[in-house]
This record gives C-alpha cells, structure tokens and sequence, in this order.
C-alpha cells in the first residue's frame, strides 16, 4: 500500500559497519526509526563489500515510523582516493598535485557509478569523474 | 560528594538550512572541524531541506562552539541560522520512545517487544517496528484488523489466506483470534522471513510461501492489503481462492468502485465497504 513518506534523510555509511554512533544513530534515532534494524540490513546487504567503504545510503522515513533505504555507489572522490592510494585531496588543487590516476581508472570508476551518474555514456561520464578528479589535485595520465 | 562522569554518548548537533550552503561545501566544513558524520534532511510536507553534523564533544565546549559558528560564519551563513544543540542520548533504544502499544478493533493490542502489555484483557500482538512492514498504524492494517476481528468473532475460520503479507500482521492477529489453518504469501523474501518470525514470536503456528500468484486451494477467509491495481490484476485468481469471505484493502476511497466492479465480475457479492482517513476496506462474501 502506498504509506505517506515524511523524511528522506541522507548519509554516508561505512559498509558492513553500520552502528548506533553518529551519523546513523541520531539520524534515524531523532525520526523514531528502528536504529538496530536498519544497521542489521545494511550490513547484511554489505557484506561482501569492502568493509569500511562510505557509502551514501537513502533513507525513506514513512508516516508510520518504518522505512525503507537504498544503497548507492560509493562517492567518486572516495574512489579517486583509492585508486590514487592517497589519504586526501589537495587543498590548493591548481597550485600543488597530490597523487595521479590512470584513464583506465577513472574508466574503471565511471563504470562502477554508472548507475547513480548524471549521464547517459561512459564518455561523459569520465569528464564528471575527471573533473572531480582535477579539483582534489589528481593529475590524470593515458 | 559523588562526581558525575560524562556520557559517552554526548555530542553536538550542528543543523542548517540547505539553502544556504551546498552538500559539498557543507561536507568539507565539517570534516575539517572532525564531525563524525553528516546528514541530509528532506522534510517532505515542508519542502526544506537540513544539512546536520555531529561533532564529538571536546573538553572545551565553549571553545567547540565558537569555532563552529565563526567557520560558518566565514561560509556567509548567519548566527541566526545556525542551530547548535548538545545530545545526550544513548541511540541504541533513544528511538523507541516515538513507540507506544496501540488497540485496535475491540480485542486487539498491537505493540513492539519494548512497550507495556495492554492493560486490560486485550490480545496480545507483539510487532518490531523496522523496515516497512505493517506495523498496525496504518489506516488500512487498522481497517483490516477490525476487518478480521469480527469475522472471528462470529466464528472461527478454519483456513486463512493472507496475500501480500508483509510482516504477518494480519495472518498473525488471526491467529489470535483462534483461526486455523493459516498461509501468508509475499513476494518478497524479507517479507516471508518477517512473517515467519513474527509468526514465532506470537506464539501462531502459519506457513509463510514465497510468491506473487494465490495459491490454487481455497481459503475460509482470505484477506489481501496491497494496493488497487494489483488487487485488480490477480482479482481472477485471488477470488477463486475464497471460500466463505474475502477482505481487501491497501485502496483509496476514490478506487472502491473499480475493486467492487473486479470482484463482483468473478462471482463474489459486495458486503461493505468500511472507510478510515482517505483509506478504504471492501468485504465481499461468496
């Protein structure tokens, strides 16, 4: 039946280790949702997932306190920092390079995001993720 | 004189309106002054959205404080949309006081495992509250337990369908009532799980089935809370299921006409139509 959706909140969990810590906790705690619950089907649902990886989760929160969620791909900057075995992005990205990715690799990324990327090829799909690349200081090579 | 020790669960709440930054900005503003997470908030009846952080609490919070506003500050948001809050609260059950037990019909106490048992000499149906699954809030399960409650009032069914079952609700407060005989079907998997557990946890003996077709045998009483278009594609199969009474719901007011019209085509005949909110059940008897 259709139920009446009150909240959709938005955040980023680690996979297979969702916890009553913040962000989960007071995020669904505050709109009366099932804290163990939730956090016992995510990681269900993540097992098989790089444990760790942040993965930006919606949460639909009904009239009626349950809810539903959906997992989406982890976020390209998180990907790019991976694939460039880097800690962090450069704060000044146009003056100091941190790292450098291959084109294979941000190919490799566009296909794992395909699904939540604003874009219809792998082609334009490589300029967002190159773009994303370019301001956290990534130089881009092949 | 006994010192209080602080509560490992204490943090600051930071909320502003979405309007005045964006998610990146708001992200990286936070990560820099160490927030253990952040969230987006749509509230849907408002049409607003709130980006929230929660920091853990440093020894100085005045100082934690300061630095917050005077980093929104320099991001152009002004003191006066900037609303800190200080959180004491242990999330693992914080959320279970929104949760209160509820009656239903005459008979029926529908409540999660952590809140009281009725008072009176209601029945007993315990449901967690999770993903979403009936959990007898809603107009339509309330309908449909009110439904059920007084068929077995006046008699026990020997055979109950329950199609679409989702946590078992239904087929589980039949159960209650004394029927026998019990099957819930779901198409989703997570669904015949709910309903297998639930089943357990209210002491109601049912066989949950994977699927989205009735089954071929009939029923005493079969109930199906779904949702209108589907409730008219399956209406052949689901109105050979019946044996005695059918109830139906998961419908708005405005679509009872189209249900009647299905089911009455496959031989059933209209009983009543019972409304709540903008929600409808309709009974039909063979």
């Amino acid at each position: 039946m259709a139920k009446k959706i009150n909240k959709y909140v938005k955040l980023q969990v680690p996979a297979g280790s969702a916890n009553p810590a913040p962000p989960v906790g007071p995020a669904l705690g505050q709109a009366g949702l099932n804290i163990m619950e939730f956090c016992k089907a995510f990681n269900a649902r993540t097992q098989d997932m790089e444990k760790g990886l942040p993965l930006p989760v919606v949460i639909t929160a009904y009239a009626d306190k349950t809810f539903d969620f959906e997992i989406k791909t982890p976020p390209a900057a998180v990907l790019l920092l991976k694939a460039a075995k880097i800690q962090k992005g450069s704060a000044e990205p146009n003056k100091k390079k941190v790292g450098t990715v291959t084109a294979a690799q941000i190919r490799e990324i566009v296909e794992t995001k395909m699904p939540d990327l604003n874009c219809y090829d792998v082609e334009s799909g490589m300029k967002i993720v190159e773009g994303t690349a370019r301001s956290m200081g990534l130089e881009i090579e092949g | 004189m006994q010192e209080s020790t602080p509560s490992d669960n204490r943090h600051l709440e930071l909320r502003i309106p979405g309007e005045l930054i964006d998610s990146d900005s708001f992200e990286a503003f936070a990560e820099n002054l160490h927030a253990m997470g952040t969230s987006e908030e749509t509230d849907v009846d408002a049409d607003s959205i709130t980006r929230i952080a929660w920091f853990p609490l440093a020894d100085d919070l005045q100082q934690q404080r300061a630095s917050i506003v005077s980093g929104a500050l320099l991001l152009g948001i002004k003191a006066e949309h900037i609303l800190l809050t200080m959180l004491d609260d242990d999330w693992a059950t914080a959320w279970q006081k929104h949760w209160t037990g509820l009656p239903v019909g005459q008979r029926l106490w529908v409540r999660p495992s952590f809140c009281d048992k009725p008072s009176d000499d209601r029945i007993d149906i315990v449901l967690d509250p999770g993903q979403a699954f009936g959990t007898g809030t809603h107009a339509t399960t309330r309908l449909c337990l009110e439904s059920i409650e007084n068929y077995c009032t006046r008699q026990t069914p020997q055979s109950v369908l329950d199609m679409g079952s989702g946590s078992g609700l239904l087929a589980i407060a039949a159960g209650k009532l004394g029927a026998h005989g019990i099957v819930a079907v779901d198409y989703d998997p997570l669904s015949v799980e709910a309903s297998t557990v639930n089943a357990k946890i209210n002491h109601v003996s049912l066989t949950a089935i994977l699927g989205d077709t009735p089954p071929q045998n009939t029923f005493e009483l079969v109930i199906a809370n779904i949702l209108a278009e589907p409730l008219i594609q399956m209406a052949e199969a689901l109105a050979a299921t019946v044996s005695q009474q059918l109830i139906l719901s998961g419908l708005l007011q405005t679509q009872v006409d189209s249900i009647i019209q299905a089911y009455q085509a496959q031989g059933l005949t209209h009983l009543q139509t019972r409304i709540c909110e903008e929600w409808a059940a309709v009974e039909f008897v063979r």
